[in-house]
């Protein structure tokens, strides 16, 4: 049996129908919202509070599941016993817990929690469990998956939830929040602790508060650094770099992400010139996506250009960058890359390296006549 | 008999507010602790000497305070002080280093569901969490997931890479910063006059220079100098303790490659040298104030590097006008060089000297390198499809770049400006013909500058293959090298067109000139033999040097450019008589 998430979002708890329930999905803050809805729902069921118990797939057995199951403690009305990470628990533990499931009986409730499906090369279908684990719970349980959080809801959750803890935040913040975190819900929610621990109650939190407080992902460092890059501003450029540096980020993967962001400018440069991309929105024809862009989400502009505030960003960016600047870019890439990887030239300094290139691309309008092996070199 | 304390240890602070440099953490976990809304897991991640550890000990301090939980600890009470000696036995810290394996955390996860021994909280300390093995990874999850109400976990680490991401997302992170070059130097000022130390300003400024951004370093350094007597420190006792180099001889040392005084060049060596400084040293803090001077130059001198003082600022600024980018780009190569080769050469002072030698000489030298760009950029057209196209450069190839820009606009850009003062010496040769057609060179020259060739001709690989092949032969514009006989994988690698063009473009640039290359076997008579007499199969006529429109090349066999040496050389010949003399 499966309940749509939609179903039970505005439920304040969900009494358990069947003994087992299977939660799965990327997002751990939604699961953990299903699960303490279910486990509200034990409450209201039951006379006083229930007893949770947490394990972990992995060096979890069947049967310590199933003496959890058992053992109720005197003090609690009700057991529930949650099995996170189920899916990577030991497959043949998996199909010893497939015995288990058909003989729970009331009193206590097995609520397994997986990440997202994959895929099997070799069944050529998508699972969550183990193929004999899944169709019983399936069979005797209910299965709830919860949706992936969208970019462009990022926003409207974080000011909401910024209400919520007492806080008034601007809705910029939130976007850049989101732009220097990402959009990964449980990230969100740890950085939004520490913007309201460091506000204060009562307080506003304004893109500066952001900026000082939030933990940078890796990808929205970059993208500060080609920002400082399109902008000119090299001291901003080699900050950015050296954030990125002291995050113990290592050298090729920033280079593989100031590749990234150039190509992201190149295409955005192109959809604007072509009048597909505008400030005001994107309308890009089906055919000029499934043509010429990336068909790999996070290579393509697509995934970007949906929210204004990476839309504006990425146009002000292509604006700055000539086709001539975009191309001697990559090609400068493409040289410091091959002397990371020794196939041409050698690198002793890398830091130095992505430095001079970093200085390179912010200082330069025009072609940049500095040894193009100095990178190989360095 | 009582104990002595390093200086880190004895200055660590004792409140939040004594925490300098990362006051959007303190302002975080004092806040938490006055609304009670301290996480139950922390990362605190940063460089090493940043206040990690420091920070989580005032944590626990705050939380299990007699008078708290407060935004600060009272330091009076039992508790804190026991956490200040290091005996509380509810702050737990644990070395992740030494204590990474899965048993260490099974031992600490049935530790934890004990309750304080005399504490309100227990405080888990994991230092350098991020050696943790997988397992103990594991291990610790459920622990983190859903710890018991009076616990805390702070884990530490100086690479937040390594963490994996279950880990992470069951904590709040917290990044540590690294102090600036002006709060270490506050901080070290206290320490000084506690420790009562007179100190210069210049002196702490060295110190807090080389701890790079490390409060505990900075300490270490200073209490290193004190150590050695001084309870009067000067800019030079901070160099000679730390072996470090004057910004005097760096400075002197780029003035005379500006200048293209070799002379003057080398005898910074040997003083530096005679000092016993360390050449290595000397090399970093020259590519150090290099890559400064392009930061200074390309920011327009709007921006300098921390901690600069305004007599280094004003240095830097002057400097960046008078040294273009392509000048410190191409220095900073050759140092990088050389440093990479001082890693398997013990010969230190002869590879710095060679270095130097090869700036001076590039400076001299060098024409234009026409840029990759440039040469793209005879094929127009935008581009149809976001695909690396170029496109015809507008108007802004026509503006002049910005100042500081890293274009160069040819030789005179590459060449640093000479100081206004002191007049340059009177042996600065003039540069060359930036064009690259000059005259064309004599064997003699491309066997002085055949190291320079091999060094300049890219990849490593290249560059060996070059070491077993020689220059045998020049006719007018063509340079024939042969291969040693047999290594005929040479041979077949040197005749690849792009080979054949980087052999090219190094020449150039060491030559001044545009030259051809041909290949040959030594087994192959070296002259070139029979086919003299027609042009070279291997004669590359590259892109990057092929003549400029206009400019006629000469035929290297062409009989009125054929010198008489060319035609001895060519057959091994004697004279007997020219027939011009008759």
């Amino acid at each position: 049996m499966e309940i749509p998430f939609a179903q039970i979002a505005r439920q304040p708890a969900l009494v358990p129908a069947r003994p087992v329930y299977l939660l799965y999905g990327r997002e751990q803050v939604l699961l953990d919202e299903v699960l303490a809805k279910l486990v509200a729902g034990v409450r209201q069921s039951s006379i006083g509070e229930p007893e949770v118990q947490t394990l972990f797939g992995p060096g979890t057995t069947a049967e310590q599941v199933g003496q959890e199951l058992a053992n109720l403690s005197l003090l609690s009305a009700a057991k529930v016993v949650v099995l996170r990470e189920a899916q990577r628990m030991r497959a043949p533990e998996q199909a010893r817990l497939a015995n288990l499931v058909p003989r729970l009986g009331p009193g206590a409730l097995l609520v397994l929690i997986a990440g997202e499906p994959r895929y099997d090369a070799k069944t050529r279908q998508t699972k969550l469990l183990h193929d004999k684990l899944e169709p019983v719970v399936r069979a005797s349980g209910v299965v709830i998956e919860v949706p992936t959080f969208r970019e462009q809801d990022a926003e409207r959750w974080l000011l909401a939830e910024a209400q919520e803890a007492g806080i008034r935040m601007e809705p910029r913040a939130a976007a850049q929040m989101v732009l220097l975190a990402g959009a990964d819900l449980t990230r969100l929610r740890h950085e939004l602790e520490k913007v309201v621990a460091y506000a204060g109650p009562g307080r506003s939190v304004d893109v500066a508060d952001v900026q000082l407080v939030v933990s940078r992902s890796p990808e929205a460092t970059v993208f500060e650094l080609t920002d400082a890059i399109g902008e000119r501003r090299p001291d901003r450029a080699l900050q950015a770099l050296e954030v990125l540096l002291d995050a113990g980020e290592p050298e090729p993967r920033i280079l593989a992400l100031i590749a990234r962001q150039i190509r992201l400018i190149w295409q955005a440069k192109y959809l604007a010139e072509k009048g597909y991309l505008k400030r005001s929105g994107s309308q890009v024809p089906a055919a000029v996506a499934r043509d010429l862009l990336p068909q790999e989400a996070s290579l393509s502009v697509m995934g970007q250009v949906q929210r204004p505030f990476l839309r504006e960003k990425l146009l002000r960016q292509a604006s700055a960058f000539t086709w001539e600047g975009l191309r001697r870019g990559l090609e400068r890439v493409l040289a410091a890359d091959l002397a990371f990887k020794g196939i041409e030239g050698d690198v002793d300094n890398p830091r130095l390296v992505l430095e001079m290139l970093v200085l390179e691309l912010a200082s330069s309008r025009r072609r940049s006549s500095g040894s193009g092996r100095m990178r190989a070199h360095a | 008999m009582s104990t002595y304390v390093s200086l880190y240890r004895k200055y660590r602070p004792q409140t939040f507010g004594d925490v300098v440099g990362q006051g959007h953490i303190t302002r975080i976990l004092q806040n938490a602790l006055e609304s009670g809304r301290v996480a139950h897991a922390y990362l605190f991640c940063g460089p090493r000497g940043t206040g990690k550890t420091t920070t989580a000990r005032l944590l626990a301090k705050s939380l299990n305070c007699a008078n708290g939980p407060a935004r600060d600890p009272c330091n009076a009470c039992p508790a804190c002080q026991r956490v200040t000696a290091g005996s509380a036995l509810d702050v737990i810290e644990i070395d992740a280093a030494s204590n990474r394996g899965i048993d260490d955390i099974r031992e600490l996860r049935d530790k934890v569901k004990y309750a304080p021994a005399e504490a309100r909280y227990k405080v888990y300390v994991i230092d350098e969490c991020h050696m943790l093995t997988t397992e103990a990874f594991n291990a610790l999850l459920k622990t983190l997931e859903e710890p018991p109400a009076h616990v805390l976990f702070v884990l530490a680490t100086t690479d937040p890479q390594k963490v994996p991401p279950t880990i992470l997302s069951r904590c709040q992170r917290l990044d540590f910063r690294r102090g600036s070059v002006a709060d270490l130097m506050q901080r070290l000022k206290v320490v000084a006059a506690g420790e009562e130390v007179e100190a210069d300003d210049d002196a702490l400024l060295l110190v807090a220079r080389a701890a790079d951004g490390s409060w505990r370093d900075a300490l270490s350094i200073l209490e290193q100098i004190v150590a050695f007597g001084a309870r009067r420190l000067t800019a030079a006792d901070v160099r000679t303790i730390l072996g470090t180099v004057s910004a005097d001889r760096v400075v002197e040392c780029l003035e005379a490659l500006a200048a293209e005084d070799a002379a003057r060049a080398l005898q910074v060596v040997a003083a530096l040298a005679e000092e016993g400084k360390d050449i290595r040293d000397f090399l970093r803090s020259l590519v150090a104030h290099l890559r400064n001077v392009l930061l200074v130059g390309a920011a327009g001198g709007a921006v300098m590097p921390d901690g600069a003082t305004a007599e280094e600022a004003r240095l830097l600024s002057e400097q960046a006008q008078r040294f273009p980018p392509a000048f410190c780009l191409r220095a900073i190569e050759a140092l990088s060089d050389a440093e990479r080769e001082m890693r398997r050469d013990s010969q230190h002072r002869l590879l710095l000297e060679i270095s130097l030698l090869r700036i001076i000489s590039g400076a001299k030298l060098a024409p234009p390198r026409p840029a990759a760009a440039e040469v793209a950029a005879e094929a127009p057209a935008p581009p149809e499809r976001p695909a690396p196209r170029p496109r015809p450069r507008a108007a802004e190839e026509t503006a002049p770049p910005p100042a500081g820009s890293l274009d160069s606009g040819g030789d005179a850009a590459a060449r640093p400006a000479p100081r206004p003062a002191p007049a340059p010496p009177a042996d600065t040769a003039p540069p060359p013909a930036a064009t690259g057609d000059g005259a064309p060179p004599t064997l003699d020259d491309v066997l002085t500058r055949w190291p320079l060739i091999v060094e300049r001709a890219g990849s490593a690989r290249l560059r060996g293959i070059l070491r077993e092949v020689r220059p045998a032969k020049v006719s007018g514009r063509e340079v024939l090298l042969l291969v040693r006989q047999g290594y005929t994988f040479h041979r077949d690698q040197l005749e690849k067109p792009e080979n054949l063009r980087a052999v090219a473009d190094a020449a150039l640039h060491a030559l001044g000139t545009r030259v051809t290359i041909r290949i040959a076997m030594e087994d192959e008579g070296g002259g070139g033999g029979a086919d003299n007499d027609t042009p070279p199969p291997q004669a590359a006529p590259l892109a990057d040097a092929a003549p400029a429109q206009g400019v006629e090349e000469p035929d290297p066999y062409d009989a009125d450019t054929m010198s008489v040496k060319d035609v001895l050389d060519l057959f091994h010949g004697r004279l007997i008589q020219n027939k011009d003399d008759r």
